[in-house]
């Protein structure tokens, strides 16, 4: 009986936790997007954080400090899709669909530094 | 057995309550979501996709949820933050069926300055760039205008490169438009009545 109990405790539990961080991938962070970080993440660009290719439905940051910085998507052709934030939005999670900015379907998703102080962030890609 | 039984199921009852009574108010508390003229209609709860309600929640979204209209085949909506009278802002695909599912979800924090004169646009229009190492070689091409707007902004245009101007005219607090001309842009700028630029957003490095 007791193990019957625990068993469904521990499904239940797997279950909820499995539902929640279905498809999250933090690709950057907790750290600090700045002029000169991360400076390997996403070569050749320094200051700029990306996940892998793949076909990601949502591009995320938390942005906890700092001014502005850039999040959106790139094409395998060297385009990019995204939006800026500025300090207004810290201590919120901003997501937007690669459709919010007309990010094709195959692409990787970023987070940058933009402008003024360094931001402490966590950039993260979602699929359904 | 009973007991355990007994207490997953007030966890998991729990959970819902939570979710339905964060976001199921909206009428109510319409006045936080002053500072713009557009108050906008309650959302219920209901009308949202269980992955919308865990955006908003996420993005520090509060209790109210208000939707502001549709332009151009996007969906506004309108929210209280975290931050003390402060917006959520979200948007959706006009002609999505079902569950609403956000395209965008973004609230501002405790330093979020819209509405006001240093800050009357909260602008979401797409850009596509190439993003260089070298901001001075930045060419950004405005695919969508989106956005809400503070009372006072009558318009809101894209400023080209050539030094053209496209124009959108803001109506109940939003704006939106899918026509902008394909070209390089250097700024999004909000114009009032007179046809003046109270408001500069710029696009690349000058």
């Amino acid at each position: 009986m007791t193990k019957r109990i625990v068993l469904l405790v521990v499904t239940v539990l797997l279950l909820t936790a499995g539902s929640a961080a279905a498809g999250v991938n933090v690709y950057y962070g907790y750290n600090y997007l700045s002029s000169t970080l991360p400076n390997d993440q996403c070569a050749p660009y320094v200051g700029r954080a990306c996940d892998g290719y793949n076909y990601w439905d949502e591009s995320r940051i938390a942005k906890n400090s700092g001014d502005v910085i850039r999040l959106g998507f790139q094409d395998t052709g060297g385009g990019f899709y995204y939006l800026d934030f500025g300090s207004g939005y810290n201590g919120t999670e901003i997501q937007l669909t690669r459709g919010a900015v007309g990010a094709p379907s195959y692409q990787r998703t970023y987070c940058k530094y933009q402008s003024g102080n360094s931001s402490y962030v966590q950039c993260k890609s979602y699929i359904a | 057995m009973k007991r355990i039984v007994v207490l997953v199921l007030a966890v998991a009852s729990g959970v819902v309550a939570a979710t339905a009574t964060a976001f199921a108010v909206g009428g109510a508390e319409q006045a936080d979501v002053g500072g713009i003229s557009n108050a906008g209609v309650p959302v219920d709860v209901a009308q949202l996709s269980p992955h919308a309600i865990e955006g908003l929640q996420r993005a520090g979204g509060t209790g109210t949820l208000n939707r502001l209209g549709e332009r151009a085949g996007t969906t506004f909506f309108a929210g209280s933050s975290f931050a003390e009278g402060r917006f959520c802002f979200a948007t959706a695909d006009a002609g999505g069926r079902g569950p609403v599912t956000f395209a965008l979800v973004a609230c501002q924090g405790a330093e979020g300055v819209f509405p006001s004169a240093d800050a009357p646009l909260a602008d979401f229009s797409p850009r596509r760039g190439n993003d260089p190492v070298n901001p001075a070689d930045e060419v950004v091409q405005i695919l969508r205008l989106v956005g809400f707007a503070a009372d006072g902004v009558e318009q809101v245009g894209v400023v080209a490169v050539d030094g053209s101007v496209f124009t959108t005219p803001v109506v109940n607090n939003i704006y939106a438009s899918n026509d902008v001309p394909a070209t390089p842009a250097r700024a999004i700028v909000a114009l009032d009545s007179d046809g003046k630029t109270i408001h500069t957003v710029d696009l690349v490095s000058s």
